[in-house]
């Protein structure tokens, strides 16, 4: 009291009432961590499509390009190529078609990789494509196409799995796949079949 | 005597007497003590100025983050997109949203989606066809407006499309959608994922 009536005037600024500000910064600080932190969003680009598969290449092309085509299927995935035979470009034997299907010889069917129970068998995909690039260092463009019913999800992984090159050219398991680190060349990523095309099947 | 019998009475008061004694005592002499000081008002409570200064800085980071971000998806039931492995940023373009029950144009629903189907209704009558009518006029209008913007700017248009679609979309609803985007002159697409998918589903 005594010190106050020595001085009337108190030299302390007053703080302001940030209270209701304070109160705006709490509530407003896990609403947009909660809507942009947490999803990171990233894209894949992807060429037009194609309508119409096995498209002949136009003739005066000297080159016949590999029309490397990879289709989803309920039951797993299958390889095919009008510009080579995969079967010998992998080294196996052609796959015994049942019955007389001519559709199936001339469209060069490839191998195909069957599901390893509930889901795809991106690894043997993986491996197979790594071979085949070997033999076709220059072709960057693979036909995508599945089945009608085929969800979406399952297009961006068999995409996730074919465009980049990973520092091993086959994996034994899932795990080893999972775990695997991306092949870089200087600064960029090494690529595997980049250019990718959506077809639909017929 | 009277004396004496006093003393060993008081030497008698057990130990929690005497605390309980101490213990009134002093909170007696701490209500004077605290009405003498009379501390002035505002200097009781926690200090939260570096809180403060901490979280205005980051409301402020976020918001900039938050209206930067060339793609902002809100995500739902009907609208989630698939994971990925991807590394790239996406663009600021022209986006389509194909969710489980509609398909969206730039924010503006054109057309239903049912069972991961459009009505054969919009597409001519056909069920084999590709085209998406009211689809192909929306993209075709935001073609024709890109194309104008970018005579006007002297660039060139680049016919890039993102297409943000729900992970269960059947393949046939997205080949339609790519088509019908083609047919309207966009030649490049960007599928919008979610990053930081492991390898291999």
């Amino acid at each position: 009291m005594a010190r106050r009536n020595k001085k009337p005037f108190d030299d302390k600024i007053e703080d302001l009432n940030l209270v209701p500000i304070m109160n705006l910064v709490v509530c407003l600080i896990p609403m947009v961590l909660l809507g942009t932190a947490l999803v990171k969003i990233g894209v894949i680009n992807v060429n037009a499509p194609k309508f119409g598969m096995g498209q002949a290449a136009p003739d005066d092309d000297e080159q016949k390009p590999l029309n490397l085509t990879v289709a989803v299927g309920e039951d797993g995935f299958r390889i095919t190529a009008t510009g080579a035979d995969i079967n010998t470009v992998l080294g196996i034997a052609p796959e015994a078609v049942p019955g007389d299907d001519p559709a199936a010889a001339a469209t060069g069917a490839g191998p195909k990789i069957a599901k390893s129970g509930e889901n795809y068998d991106y690894v043997a995909l993986y491996n197979m494509l790594v071979q085949i690039k070997e033999k076709f260092p220059e072709e960057t463009i693979v036909n995508l196409t599945a089945d009608s019913r085929i969800p979406f999800k399952i297009m961006i992984q068999t995409m996730d799995s074919i465009r980049i090159r990973l520092s091993e050219n086959s994996y034994p398991d899932l795990a080893a796949f999972r775990t695997a680190t991306v092949d870089y060349d200087g600064n960029n990523v090494k690529l595997l079949w980049p250019d990718v095309v959506f077809a639909v099947a017929q | 005597m009277a004396h004496h019998t006093k003393i060993p009475k008081k030497e008698h008061r057990t130990r929690e007497e005497i605390i309980a004694d101490w213990v009134a005592e002093q909170a007696q002499a701490q209500r004077k003590g605290r009405k003498a000081r009379r501390l002035p008002a505002g200097d009781v409570g926690v200090t939260i100025n570096s809180l403060m200064d901490a979280m205005t800085i980051i409301l402020v980071f976020l918001l900039m983050n938050y209206s930067v971000d060339p793609l902002r998806v809100d995500s739902g039931e009907d609208l989630k997109l698939p994971a990925s492995t991807t590394e790239i940023n996406p663009d600021p373009s022209a986006a389509v949203t194909v969710t489980a029950r509609g398909i969206v144009v730039n924010d503006k629903a054109v057309v239903a989606v049912k069972d991961g189907t459009v009505d054969k209704a919009h597409k001519g009558g056909d069920e084999t066809s590709l085209n998406i009518q009211p689809l192909f006029d929306a993209l075709e209008q935001e073609a024709t407006r890109q194309k104008e913007m970018s005579r006007l700017a002297g660039s060139k248009f680049d016919g890039v499309l993102t297409i943000i679609a729900h992970e269960e979309t059947p393949y046939r609803l997205v080949t339609e959608v790519l088509y019908t985007a083609g047919q309207a002159e966009f030649q490049k697409f960007k599928f919008a994922v979610l990053k930081g998918a492991q390898r291999g589903g």
